[in-house]
């Protein structure tokens, strides 16, 4: 019975409550108790505004109103919930946005923040907060201008990612870091100079491609071009000398149609690759090769020591775009084929493949020629989950 | 001649004809041929119109367009084909 009547007396309160809010008028938050003077607080609220706003000559829900009258007050109040949501929303990003947000970015995007350097390793806190941390600048950016509480977090985010870029950048690919992949370095021995013709074919299209490399004494220059319909679509270009490693570039460009060009400097003094456009900075490791010499660089180990890459073993290089994107590609050596090109047929050409480790990365299929001082006759790049494939068909091989 | 396109609808084939021996000036003689393979019609088409059908799969070419954008383009050209094709 006592509990009985605990709960009703409960029940009777909230009820009481819920007749009060509802009998409360619209406006007069502060007179609850007598529901009769709403009407004349409205109307006093109502004119008090229209002086307020016609003597200062401010927009309305400006402070000043919501100082003078009580009708104002539910818009402040709004905009108080508006803040405090935004910043709960906020914190919990940091520690859950981390894998999200590899799935969920284009790679236009991602590339910008993917320095990384696979055997580094940070401490997971690090790495979770400072792989959140673009997140949180983007939850807060599309959530709503700044407001005065999402402004420190912003600096707050900003401080972080400069004071520490290096765990930043080993962060963005923290799935590829803990992988270990070790990127071992190779003998080489370099294919002599040679202008090669391809057949391009992307989709439907079809267009004509030209690799020329130059290798001197101690430099080394090497293009790639593809067009069609007279317009280009891939212009990369890649020039360096030689190291212990083999094929050893300094300035990589890559222009591509509708695109700026980009170029990726590796400065090798100071053991640092850097970008002309994202501001991120990769660590340069022996043997790093950019997204045009690994097409030298993989047969110039191939032609080191034929013998032993047979098919079900594996070459790994450490590749660098023009716009920041830095990954270990594992080309596993997957087949002898006899293919057909414009060229001719080719036999016994060496098929390897680069598999896609995340959405919109490149995947990459290869022939080289055992003939032809395995430079690659035939070679297919394609996005995972991106357009039509690239495809280069060697039409002829001669000096350049 | 170059093939320039090959999709399950179109086919386009660029002709590049060498000037006349002697003949001054940058005048060359060229142009695409679009084969519309359902409608089985051919459309060779030069001069301004080649140079206009060029730009605009130059335009389309700067947004990696798919096949069936490039082939609703194509088809505003194939429109005005008269010329059976003949199988031989």
């Amino acid at each position: 019975m006592q509990r009985w009547a605990a709960e009703g007396g409960r029940k009777w309160q909230y009820c009481a409550v819920h007749t009060l809010s509802a009998t409360r008028a619209p406006g007069a938050a502060a007179s609850g108790r007598r529901p009769h003077l709403a009407p004349a607080l409205g109307v006093l609220a109502l004119v008090l505004t229209g002086h307020a706003l016609l003597l200062g000559g401010l927009p309305a829900g400006h402070a000043p109103a919501g100082q003078q009258s009580p009708a104002a007050k539910p818009a402040s109040v709004l905009q108080t919930r508006q803040i405090l949501a935004l910043a709960v929303h906020a914190s919990p990003a940091m520690h859950t946005a981390a894998p999200e947000q590899q799935l969920a970015r284009p790679p236009e995007a991602v590339a910008p923040q993917t320095p990384t350097r696979p055997a580094r390793s940070a401490t997971s806190a690090t790495s979770a907060v400072t792989a959140a941390s673009p997140a949180i600048v983007e939850a807060v950016l599309a959530a709503a201008e700044p407001t005065p509480s999402a402004e420190p977090l912003l600096r707050l985010v900003a401080a972080s990612q400069a004071a520490a870029p290096p765990a930043s950048a080993s962060a963005r690919h923290s799935g590829e870091g803990t992988e270990g992949t070790e990127v071992p370095v190779y003998a080489t021995r370099l294919p002599p100079a040679a202008r090669m013709q391809y057949e391009l074919r992307r989709g439907a299209l079809r267009g004509s491609g030209q690799l020329v490399w130059l290798p001197g004494e101690a430099t080394y220059g090497l293009s790639l071009e593809g067009s069609a319909f007279g317009a280009l679509l891939i212009g990369q270009s890649s020039s360096g000398g030689f190291d212990a490693a083999g094929i050893a570039p300094l300035r990589f460009l890559d222009r591509r149609r509708g695109r700026d060009e980009q170029a990726a400097n590796f400065q090798r003094e100071r053991s640092l690759i850097t970008f002309s456009g994202p501001d991120v900075q990769v660590a340069l490791q022996p043997g790093t090769q950019d997204r045009l010499s690994w097409m030298l660089q993989l047969p110039a180990i191939i032609e080191a020591a034929p013998a032993r890459f047979v098919p079900g073993t594996h070459i790994t290089l450490f590749v660098v775009g023009a716009r920041g994107e830095a990954s270990v590609w594992t080309f596993d050596v997957e087949a002898r084929e006899t293919i057909t090109l414009p060229a001719g047929t080719v036999a016994g050409a060496l098929r390897l493949k680069r598999e896609p480790r995340k959405p919109y990365d490149t995947q990459i299929e290869v022939w080289l020629d055992p003939a032809r001082h395995h430079l690659p006759v035939r070679v297919r790049q394609a996005v995972s989950q991106g357009g039509d494939a690239t495809e280069f068909l060697l039409r002829s091989l001669g000096p350049p | 001649m170059q093939m320039l396109y090959n999709s399950d609808c179109f086919v386009v084939v660029q002709f590049d004809v060498a000037p006349a021996t002697g003949a001054a000036g940058p005048l060359t003689r060229g142009g695409y041929e679009i084969v519309d393979k359902f409608a089985r019609k051919e459309i060779f088409i030069e001069g301004a119109l080649a140079e206009s059908f060029k730009l605009g799969v130059q335009a389309l070419m700067e947004n990696s367009p798919s096949e069936e954008e490039f082939d609703e383009y194509i088809s505003g050209y194939t429109a005005l084909a008269q010329q059976p094709l003949q199988l031989h």
